[in-house]
């Protein structure tokens, strides 16, 4: 039976170690016992003795010049790899993040910003008839209608609104005892040109200066008196209800002027947003091929 | 000056100060670089590039032994110019003697006019032997086997060169030595008769 087949990968790497005394008192005292006892393992300790003693015998080479560097090579200042790499790095995984953040930023705020403008089709309706009308009404905010009130009555003049009845806005019907005071700031040619109590609306969309706020349409909720007040107007008093409010008093109900600054801000700076988050991905993505290739040229 | 002192004088760019490390450690070096690449000419490339290597990147040295921080930018070139040979493998070259164009047994670097032609005889067979077998180790086994058995290096310090953890450096060494142990014994009669390995190989 040879030596070889005695011992074990586990043997070997033991007496390797022992050989350079690189064991734990432990593991040294329990290798020197079996020493004692195997013969096997004294003979293999030997033949790993010998063969080491042959390698420390190899003759040194000369070196064939010195390797010092030239002085020239003190221009170059030694470089600190080890900050710069981690540093580029770090930075990527940071403008990686916030573009992230811009990103999804912009599209849950972009979501929200659409619900808000699928819950008010006034807004969208406004912002088509914007597009088609001219440029000098383009820029003049809608009239506001005070809502509330008894049955009759009906929209200035809006569009698609029932002949008569009890239609609240949206219809440019003839209310029995509607009372609209119409402020004179501006009024829209729609309604210069046709006199009030005739269907002005029947050819589609007007222009968004003669569409009054919509208002919910139910009969039966517009046949009951209104009282207390609403989240989102309110209902004014008696006497102030179905008052067309001019622009320079839109600023007195908070909710609209809100509304207003909200849809102008988010349209204007929703697609910045994007562009930035796009930007800094891609400064991102220079960073981290920035920081691989000076890995790559560092020692390792 | 002591080898701190010099670390830090060259941390903050004095070549003169690096040079003089340079001088101290381009022994190890290169041989490190023979042994593992077994030709002059690459063991002397891969040795300039290494201090050129080591000089630029002082700043990556975080203490422990100098020593073993150098003999890794040494291996590390070795493993680059090893890697190059497998994509591009050539027939390596005999020492020739530039005069006759006839191959000779042995370089010149190994003439020591100390010593009796007996005795360089038996260094030749030694030296060619010993390269011979480490030649056909595994090249991760290479730079271990030649720092721990030809260099005296302690296992930390192989550990710290080679980048690897010390159970690697221990099981590998073990390997490494067996297949030695086995390939000098092959020699027989040619080594010297106090190393001949003869009959423990069986």
């Amino acid at each position: 039976m040879t030596m070889k087949a005695k011992l074990s990968p586990k043997d070997w790497i033991l007496l390797s170690s022992y050989l350079d005394d690189e064991l734990d008192p432990r593991e040294k005292a329990r290798v020197e016992a079996r020493l004692q006892e195997q013969p096997a393992l004294r003979e293999a300790l030997a033949s790993l003795q010998r063969t080491k003693a042959v390698l420390r015998r190899a003759p040194a080479r000369r070196v064939p010049h010195n390797f010092t560097l030239p002085a020239s090579m003190a221009r170059t200042k030694p470089a600190r790899a080890f900050l710069v790499v981690p540093g580029l790095l770090w930075s990527s995984a940071a403008v990686a993040v916030v573009s992230i953040l811009f990103v999804v930023g912009t599209l849950v705020t972009g979501q929200l910003f659409g619900a808000h403008m699928a819950a008010a089709p006034r807004d969208l309706t406004s912002n088509q008839a914007e597009v088609s009308a001219p440029a000098a009404q383009a820029t003049q905010a809608p009239p506001i209608v005070v809502w509330g009130g008894s049955t009759g009555q009906g929209g200035a003049a809006g569009s698609g609104g029932a002949a008569e009845g009890t239609g609240i806005g949206g219809g440019a019907g003839a209310g029995d005892s509607g009372q609209f005071t119409i402020y004179p700031t501006e009024p829209p040619s729609i309604l210069k040109a046709a006199p009030v109590g005739t269907a002005t609306s029947e050819f589609g969309l007007l222009p968004e200066a003669a569409t009054p706020t919509p208002v919910p349409t139910a009969p039966a909720l517009a046949a009951e008196p209104l009282t207390g007040s609403g989240p989102i107007l309110g209902v004014a008093p008696t006497e102030q209800q179905g008052e067309i409010l001019p622009e320079t008093n839109r600023q007195s109900l908070p909710l609209v002027a809100a509304a207003d600054n909200q849809r102008g801000t988010r349209v204007e700076t929703l697609p910045l947003l994007v562009w930035i988050g796009i930007g800094l991905f891609i400064v991102a993505v220079g960073l981290f091929i920035a920081a691989a290739i000076l890995r790559r040229k560092a020692p390792r | 000056m002591d080898e701190a002192g010099l670390i830090q004088d060259a941390i903050r760019g004095d070549l003169d100060a690096f040079n003089r490390l340079i001088l101290a450690y381009q022994d190890i070096a290169f041989n490190l670089a023979y042994r593992m690449l077994n030709d002059d000419a690459a063991a002397d490339d891969a040795t300039q590039t290494a201090f050129i290597s080591a000089y630029r990147n002082l700043g990556s040295y975080r203490g422990g032994s100098f020593k073993a921080w150098i003999m890794r930018m040494v291996t590390n070139t070795c493993y680059d110019e090893l890697r190059r040979r497998q994509r591009r493998p050539t027939v390596p070259l005999e020492p020739s003697n530039p005069e006759d164009d006839e191959e000779i047994e042995s370089p010149s670097w190994l003439a020591d006019g100390s010593a009796s032609p007996e005795e360089r005889m038996e260094v030749q067979e030694l030296e060619a032997a010993i390269q011979h077998c480490i030649q056909d180790l595994p090249d991760d086994f290479k730079a271990i086997v030649v720092m721990v058995d030809v260099q005296g290096f302690d296992y930390a310090e192989a550990s710290q060169a080679v980048g690897k953890p010390l159970g690697t450096i221990k099981s590998r060494l073990a390997r490494a030595r067996l297949r030695l142990r086995d390939c000098l014994g092959g020699f027989g009669e040619l080594l010297p008769s106090l190393f001949r390995l003869g009959g423990e190989a069986e």
